[in-house]
């Protein structure tokens, strides 16, 4: 990534397999950019500032403001998905890629000692038959034990 | 090296703890507890004194973090006054709650140390010594359980998966003064007032029944279905980020992490699969109902009453039959 000297690097804001959420955070601090995280909508403003939308907790927004080179991490919802078109994805068979060798990875800190799923907290009761069936249960439940009809 | 240090937040203001804040802390002691250590707390801000004497009250000796430029949150300013207190206090492991803020900064601070942050941590315990975190994979479905043998140990812990902490009763402890310091110009961000989009019209925090809609319902015009279901039951329309991503249904009816947090004494949940983010703004809601096509959706892990079926059969006929009780 340093050798190519991007103005800007854009990552997701999490995996959905891990869901560390530290890369695009990470890379930052080893690239020496400012970064936002959360990021929804990006403005370029004169001086090569960029200005962001980002999501905070509790249906609340900031605007951030920040000089390029920067980073930021994409949060779902800002743009819509644009999905390759076929014509797209021909023309990249014709586009150039290059391959380049990851420096050595140094040992990890952490250390995983066991992965399992998880051991059941609360006892789901399943309630199966046709549609009919288990709606009319589900009926029986909602007026019986939750007291919500 | 030794002891816990917990990193309270702050609302944006400063004017008071992040609620998620006392959980860290009881996380905190927990783990002191368990390695026999002290466990310290940190306030940040301009004038951070009369948040860490509150915090102090608790009975836990309290750094108030002091700096003209940590009268608002950046990365940089947070990232760098902790870099400075943890190279002074030495405390082993650095104890967050896993909110907006703590995503925006730990990860990079853990990387100044040449660490790693352990995030979103659901539980710990200490073994003959040693701690386990667990964190959750695949949304759910795996829990993974981490050590980290030596260096400084950085963690953060899920919304409510530490009761908050308690002990109000124990003898106030000290308030101790760090002033780092900190250049303006090392403050690479500037960030503005936080602002809503529009004011917020409906309020799922006090709805007694919310009937919850996620990817499962497919197609925008298939939503009538569990309107039709909501209408019956007299519930709130309710939806996971998804819905609301896609323009569905408005943001405010978002229910998780970076929507409304929800304690219904009926939580139906339709074609919700049940995302981590989605299931710490529900999981204090007294029944839950889910209705899914996967039998493996994490959603069924806090459901009460499960069914696994096709919801485009199961929720009219469910309909159906509220109505025809009610009818009767």
């Amino acid at each position: 990534m340093k050798t190519e000297s991007p103005d800007l690097v854009l990552t997701g804001l999490q995996s959905d397999d891990l869901g560390a959420g530290q890369t695009g955070v990470v890379m930052a601090e080893l690239l020496g950019m400012p970064h936002t995280t959360l990021a929804l909508h990006v403005e370029l403003q004169p001086d090569a500032t960029i200005k962001v939308k980002r999501e905070l907790e509790d249906g609340w927004f900031q605007h951030v403001e920040m000089k390029l080179p920067a980073l930021l991490t994409v949060q779902s919802g800002g743009n819509k998905l644009r999905y390759a078109t076929l014509m797209g994805i021909k023309k990249a068979k014709s586009k150039e890629t290059r391959a380049v060798n990851a420096a050595a990875v140094t040992a990890r800190h952490d250390e995983i000692v066991k992965v399992a799923p998880p051991e059941r907290v609360k006892r789901t009761e399943k309630l199966t038959g046709a549609p009919a069936e288990v709606a009319q249960k589900i009926v029986e439940k909602l007026k019986l034990e939750v007291k919500v009809l | 090296m030794s002891g816990v240090l917990v990193v309270m937040e702050t609302v944006s203001n400063g004017s008071a703890l992040h609620r998620m804040s006392l959980e860290a802390l009881a996380a905190g002691r927990k783990l002191a507890a368990g390695l026999s250590a002290t466990c310290d707390a940190a306030v940040l801000g301009s004038s951070p004194a009369s948040l860490a004497a509150t915090v102090a009250g608790r009975g836990v000796n309290t750094w108030a973090v002091e700096h003209a430029q940590l009268a608002h949150y950046t990365a940089d300013g947070w990232s760098a006054a902790l870099q400075q207190l943890i190279d002074q206090a030495k405390p082993q492991y650095i104890v967050f709650a896993h909110t907006y803020q703590a995503r925006d900064y730990a990860a990079k601070l853990a990387t100044r140390f040449s660490e790693v942050l352990i995030g979103d941590v659901t539980a710990l315990r200490v073994d003959s010594g040693t701690p386990v975190f667990t964190r959750q994979w695949m949304q759910g479905k795996l829990n993974a359980d981490y050590r980290h043998p030596a260096g400084t140990c950085f963690v953060s812990v899920q919304a409510g998966s530490f009761p908050p902490d308690a002990d109000s009763s124990a003898s106030a402890a000290e308030v101790k003064n760090f002033m780092p310091a900190l250049e303006a110009a090392a403050i690479r961000t500037t960030p503005s007032e936080p602002f809503r989009e529009a004011a917020q019209t409906v309020d799922l925090s006090s709805a007694p029944v919310i009937v919850s809609v996620g990817r499962g319902i497919g197609e925008q015009e298939n939503l009538k279905l569990v309107e039709d279901l909501a209408a019956a039951l007299g519930a709130e329309l309710a939806a996971s980020r998804p819905i609301c991503d896609a323009g569905w249904l408005p943001m405010e009816r978002q229910v998780g992490s970076s929507g409304q947090t929800v304690a219904p004494k009926l939580y139906l949940a339709v074609g919700v699969s049940g995302a981590i983010q989605h299931l710490v703004g529900m999981k204090g809601a007294s029944t839950v109902i889910a209705i899914n096509k996967d039998p493996d959706a994490p959603i069924f892990e806090v459901a009460d009453i499960g069914v696994v079926g096709d919801l485009f059969e199961i929720v009219p006929a469910l309909t159906q039959a509220i109505l025809a009780q009610k009818a009767s």
